[in-house]
């Protein structure tokens, strides 16, 4: 009955309060936004490379470059970006099947368009990796903030069962250690569902680049067959 | 052509460390925002009214020890010396010569040279008598000066007397009067207590509906340090012949503990053991 006994609300307090399961479901959603996070800035770098290897090829590729030369260089490159990969997958089975004899025009570019497609399939697994995990958190971890608030609360409530003179000091504490979870989710998810929305236009302009430059090549290497 | 290819290591460890950094930056924002919070929320749950605001207790000042007047050492006057008259030497008239060369006119002389000398001796006379004049009167005025310069000195010491003493009686009624103060001030911070203890209990009582005018109820009370209220000391003294507001008036005891207390605790001593007077309504 003594007034001036406070509760200590502060946040370490009440999560080191919080009932087993509440703390379980906090340790996953602090785990889920340190790999959310760590993703964030991993694929930030790669897609940042990506484009500024897509830039440089262009460039170079546009300059008017003789492409049995600019095919080996990107043969040579240590770190080849996505572009020369697709352009050195076509060119090489171009040339392969060119030397053929009694090939028809549409057999060498179905080749080498397929050849293209292929390293253009694997080079975009590796663009997109891990934006399905950002996804997930995105939509996933509000639930689980929202499982573990829940449980608090519950908990809180059947504690106040015992009490004969039910106060709202009895549940504020038990009700504030379950809200940080459900704080803790939107915490994860919200930099989460940003982040991939962001990539996932990123990773599709890129996409498209390379799909046009596909057709543009092989344009280029039909009309060199003639 | 693998993912883990794609990603060098280096930007493997910047990003773990970033990602890091994020969140000790969320959690430092959430500690203090919260902590933010809680200050401006505590105050409002320990919140005391009262209806006299007690002024802060003032601490008498320790009388600051008044410097005794430095009696300052009198300049020793001496009088300046007087002036000695200085004796001239009287040039001798030649008068031998003249006698032997001229003894004729000797006689003839002889009138006419006492006669000068007679006037010479006259005149002299005369000087020397001015003279011891002037000196007397110098001497005069400077017994005077003297007197005076006395009797300025006198009237000096007579004054710092009278100040010393004055400032002696002014230390004396400075202490008086701060013993006065401390006394007063202990009288009043008791009396103030007490009448913060009984706005309190008061305005604890659920008065009975029947109680008619202003009766005065006295309990007895023990307290503890703290201020609390020692529940099995708390006796009836003087009930106010209504026992409906008696018992009103000793849960509103119980219900106000604990009781507000000087903070000194030399003062404790008063309180220990109460004789509470409660009326329903303050006059």
């Amino acid at each position: 009955m003594n007034p001036s006994v406070t509760q200590d609300l502060s946040i370490i307090s009440l999560i080191w309060n919080a009932s087993v399961v509440v703390q379980i479901v906090m340790g996953a959603l602090l785990l889920a936004s340190l790999f959310s996070w760590y993703y964030i800035f991993l694929k930030r770098f790669q897609l940042k490379r990506a484009e500024n290897q897509a830039d440089e090829f262009e460039k170079q590729f546009w300059s008017g470059a003789e492409l049995s030369a600019l095919y080996h260089r990107a043969n040579a490159a240590r770190h080849p970006g996505t572009l020369e990969r697709i352009f050195e997958a076509g060119f090489r089975e171009f040339t392969k099947l060119t030397k053929q004899p009694g090939m028809d025009v549409a057999a060498v570019m179905d080749g080498t368009r397929r050849a293209m497609r292929a390293t253009y399939q694997r080079e975009m697994d590796t663009l997109e990796s891990h934006l399905s995990f950002l996804a997930s958190v995105g939509s996933v971890s509000p639930y689980v903030g929202l499982l573990g608030t829940v449980w608090g609360i519950m908990n809180a409530f059947r504690g106040l069962a015992n009490v004969a003179q039910a106060t709202l000091g009895h549940v504020a504490p038990g009700i504030a250690e379950a809200l940080i979870a459900t704080a803790m989710g939107l915490l994860a998810a919200i930099p989460a569902v940003v982040a991939y929305n962001h990539f996932a236009g990123d990773v599709n302009r890129l996409s498209i680049r390379f799909d046009s430059f596909m057709e543009e090549l092989s344009n280029i290497l039909q009309r060199q067959i003639h | 052509m693998t993912y883990d290819e794609d990603v060098s290591p280096r930007e493997r460890k910047i990003s773990r460390g970033l990602a890091l950094g994020m969140h000790v930056a969320i959690l430092v924002l959430l500690i203090f925002g919260v902590s933010w919070q809680r200050r401006h929320t505590e105050p409002a749950a320990v919140v005391d009214l009262w209806s006299s605001m007690a002024p802060p207790k003032q601490e008498t000042p320790a009388p600051k020890p008044v410097p005794a007047p430095k009696i300052e050492p009198k300049p020793e006057v001496k009088p300046p010396p007087p002036p000695k008259p200085e004796v001239k030497a009287i040039p001798k008239a030649d008068i031998a010569l003249k006698e032997k060369l001229e003894k004729e006119r000797k006689v003839k002389e002889q009138h006419e040279l006492e006669k000068k000398k007679q006037q010479e001796i006259d005149r002299r006379k005369d000087e020397d008598a001015k003279k011891l004049k002037a000196q007397q009167q110098q001497q005069q005025v400077e017994l005077k000066k003297k007197d005076e310069e006395k009797k300025k000195l006198e009237k000096e010491r007579v004054a710092q007397d009278a100040e010393a003493k004055k400032l002696a009686a002014e230390k004396q009624a400075l202490a008086d009067k701060l013993a006065k103060q401390a006394a007063s001030a202990q009288a009043g911070e008791i009396d103030k207590y007490r009448r913060l203890i009984q706005d309190r209990v008061r305005r604890n009582i659920v008065e009975p509906p029947n109680l008619q005018g202003n009766p005065e109820v006295e309990f007895e009370v023990r307290l503890l340090p703290g201020g609390d209220v020692l529940e099995t000391s708390l006796k009836l003294r003087r009930s106010s012949g209504n026992p409906a507001y008696d018992q009103a008036v000793e849960r509103a005891i119980l219900k106000s503990s604990p009781l507000p207390l000087p903070s000194d605790p030399a003062m404790f001593n008063t309180f220990r053991d109460l004789n509470l007077k409660i009326k329903p309504r303050a006059e």
